[in-house]
């Protein structure tokens, strides 16, 4: 399912939350609406937190992770580490990140395998995305811009990313992927695809402002149509049957 | 054969409609665009632009009006002022679109751009109709109007012929005295100038007081008064009365009068009328100046003959007695009436002051007093002795060689109204020959060329005098030098008065 939500009349809702497949992060907003929108989507089944990062609400930007894992920049405060180290599941990973690029959540676009980096990323950086969150990582742009993470969604299942995306480009990244991509809009035309879009397995969030169009091709590239939380077992149902009966 | 993929065009898909497209910076189709933004908005589709039918020109927001031709750039440019939005947007393109000149619609076609979301900027065509609704213009209206006028001068001459008008109307277009004309009218005896203002009325009169002798009395009317504000509206009317002594009249007056102006005959000859009127004693070649002041003093200087009272005369002989007075020259002139040319012998014999310009065989004109019906009681005073029998004018020329020549000048005109009704026909023909006459006196006078302005008559100019076939004829006709003609100077439309060609 895709969902549009707004952050206090604000309809890039990539920059206040992070989501990923075993958590979700959330800004500290004036309302709760924000917060209520993703509770009611996820709240079942990963947990919401609502959190800031150095102090401020662009959480999404600052930080980038999987379901192994989180990478939060320098500058997030200990009870910041400390809060989150308490609110999310034992088994992700958090990891404070000494990296002059300290947006993260621009610079690195990751689903659970592999991480689309800024080129030009540390090498120590490079190696502890690798770590942390267990993925592959090339350095990449996406249409000529070095913010992969902004220009980008991607989730295991698929990938939206920037309209002016080449086919070439587009081949290239898929393949490295290894999963289906497609160029589009978000937010009525907005080419900032991870600002306006937070994705994983099976739900999305849009920006309010998102057209009926863009949120049926990012139903359909991220295969969200009939996804629940509970379809991987579904899927997988038949083989596990098959092997251990 | 190396293989060279063909490089596909990526597509995305319109966020409204979902069509395929190229990206672009709205990421949206063009159809879609439109479809939310109209960049025409806030810009007319329909304005009014205001038109005097009267003189043809628009006016042009606040307060002046332009005369533009349809689908000319001057009315374009008007008609985008009038387009308040226009400031906001970038244009293109404007051109008319091709309407009925009758329907009383202009069209114009805009080719407009503006910047929509960011970076994408949108181009549209779009019409602008405009209804030209009729407005008279203030300058009109105050012609229009009845009672727009504040002051107005009568000009008049009790004669019965139009020369001295002719003349004055010259002078007034060589002065430009009647720029602060609101109209000029036509009337019987005289001609009406019509001011919005009484000190332009005031300046009129004492132009023309000081061109000729005349007489003028104001006289006001009171439209409305307000006794609060002890205020009152008034139309001042100046009726200004011109000498009805002319060029070439015989004058009488009587003996007392005669001594006042330095002893001359009580019969003169009116030489010429300037600042005051110029006479000469044809018998003794005394001259004499009488002013306005002398003549309104008694009125009692009148004309006994006049223009219409020449008679063609023949000359035998011509005999100087050697007194001369500037170009005149008295002499005992022998003379035949054209009737009597050829069929008997009787002469006359006159004293003149046009020795110098007579020879045997040359015709003049006269005053023929002993056949001439006058009714004049200075004239019937005179002793008999006083009364010459034929009084000689001025030379005159064969009507033939007159018809051959062109003229190769011209004389511009006032712009008159010439009021309720056009003339008959029988008083048409009067004017045309006041006018002819008055032609040909400027031709003869140099004196009188003088304080005028003689255009060239470009046309005549050109043509090329062809016709010299009958030399037998000694003299020729007097005409104006070239060099004292003007260049006439047209810029178009401007003018306000009409170039006739009077050649």
């Amino acid at each position: 399912m895709a969902v549009r939500a707004q952050f206090e009349n604000n309809n890039e809702i990539g920059v206040f939350s992070k989501l990923t497949n075993s958590y979700c992060l959330v800004a500290i907003g004036g309302s709760e609406n924000f917060y209520s929108v993703f509770e009611g989507e996820l709240g079942d089944v990963v947990p919401v937190v609502h959190t800031s990062i150095a102090g401020t609400r662009i959480i999404g930007r600052l930080t980038a992770g999987n379901r192994r894992g989180l990478l939060v920049p320098n500058s997030t405060t200990d009870q910041e580490l400390q809060h989150l180290r308490n609110s999310l599941p034992d088994s992700v990973a958090i990891q404070r990140i000494e990296e002059r690029l300290s947006a993260l959540g621009n610079v690195i676009a990751c689903n659970d395998y592999v991480a689309l980096v800024h080129p030009d990323l540390d090498r120590e950086t490079e190696e502890i995305i690798a770590d942390v969150l267990g993925v592959e990582v090339f350095r990449q742009t996406i249409a000529d811009n070095v913010l992969v993470g902004s220009y980008c969604a991607i989730s295991n299942q698929g990938g939206l990313v920037h309209p002016r995306t080449s086919l070439q480009d587009q081949d290239e990244l898929s393949s490295l992927l290894q999963v289906p991509l497609v160029a589009g809009t978000v937010n009525r035309g907005s080419d900032v695809i991870g600002g306006g879009l937070v994705v994983n397995d099976w739900t999305a969030f849009a920006g309010l402002d998102t057209t009926s169009t863009e949120l049926s091709v990012v139903e359909s590239i991220f295969k969200l149509q009939d996804s629940q939380p509970s379809a991987i077992v579904n899927d997988m149902r038949d083989s596990l049957i098959d092997n251990y009966s | 054969m190396e293989y060279i993929p063909e490089p596909r065009q990526q597509l995305i898909l319109c966020c409204e409609c979902g069509t395929a497209i190229p990206p672009n910076p709205a990421n949206m189709c063009v159809n879609c665009v439109r479809s939310i933004v109209d960049i025409t908005e806030g810009i007319p589709k329909q304005a009014t632009v205001h038109w005097c039918k009267n003189c043809e020109r628009y006016l042009q927001p606040p307060a002046s009006w332009v005369g533009c031709d349809l689908e000319s750039r001057e009315l374009l440019a008007l008609c985008l002022k009038k387009l308040r939005g226009l400031t906001k947007v970038r244009l293109i393109d404007a051109g008319f679109v091709w309407t009925e000149p009758h329907s009383r619609r202009i069209k114009i076609k805009l080719t407009i751009q503006k910047e929509v979301f960011a970076a994408t900027i949108l181009q549209q065509t779009f019409e602008v109709e405009y209804v030209v609704s009729s407005m008279m213009c203030p300058d009109c209206t105050k012609i229009m109007a009845q009672n727009t006028w504040k002051a107005m001068v009568q000009v008049r001459q009790k004669v019965d012929h139009q020369r001295t008008f002719f003349y004055l109307e010259q002078l007034i277009l060589k002065h430009s005295a009647h720029q602060e004309t609101i109209n000029i009218k036509e009337v019987k005896g005289g001609i009406d100038f019509h001011f919005a203002q009484r000190s332009h009325a005031i300046k009129m009169v004492e132009f023309l007081a000081s061109m000729v002798p005349t007489r003028s009395k104001s006289s006001e009317q009171l439209i409305s008064s307000d006794t609060h504000t002890s205020t009152s509206n008034y139309k001042f009317t100046y009726a200004v009365e011109l000498i009805p002594v002319c060029k070439d009249d015989l004058v009488s007056m009587p003996k007392k009068t005669a001594n006042a102006l330095g002893q001359i005959s009580p019969l003169v000859l009116c030489t010429r009328v300037g600042n005051a009127v110029h006479v000469i004693d044809f018998k003794t070649l005394q001259v004499a100046e009488i002013t306005g002041l002398v003549y309104w003093r008694q009125e009692d200087i009148t004309p006994v003959c006049s223009m219409r009272d020449l008679k063609e005369f023949y000359v035998m002989d011509v005999e100087l007695l050697g007194q001369n007075f500037g170009r005149y020259a008295l002499a005992d002139i022998t003379i035949q009436r054209m009737a009597d040319v050829g069929r008997n012998d009787n002469v006359i014999i006159v004293r003149s002051h046009l020795g110098n310009l007579l020879n045997f065989g040359d015709t003049v004109l006269g005053y023929d007093l002993l056949t001439a019906n006058i009714n004049n009681t200075n004239f019937e005073r005179l002793s008999s002795d006083d009364i010459p029998s034929v009084v000689l004018v001025k030379k005159s020329y064969p009507e033939r060689r007159r018809k051959r020549k062109q003229r190769n000048w011209k004389l511009k005109t006032l712009n008159k109204d010439e009021g309720d009704l056009a003339p008959k026909k029988l008083e048409q023909d009067k004017i045309e020959a006041d006018f002819e006459t008055f032609l040909r006196d400027l031709e003869e006078d140099p004196e009188l060329r003088q304080s005028i302005n003689l255009y060239k008559d470009s046309s005549a100019v050109r043509r090329p005098v062809t016709d010299m076939d009958d030399e037998d004829e000694d003299e020729e006709a007097p005409e104006v030098p070239l060099e004292e003609l003007l260049e006439d100077l047209t810029i178009g439309g401007g003018d306000d008065y009409d170039d006739v060609d009077m050649a």
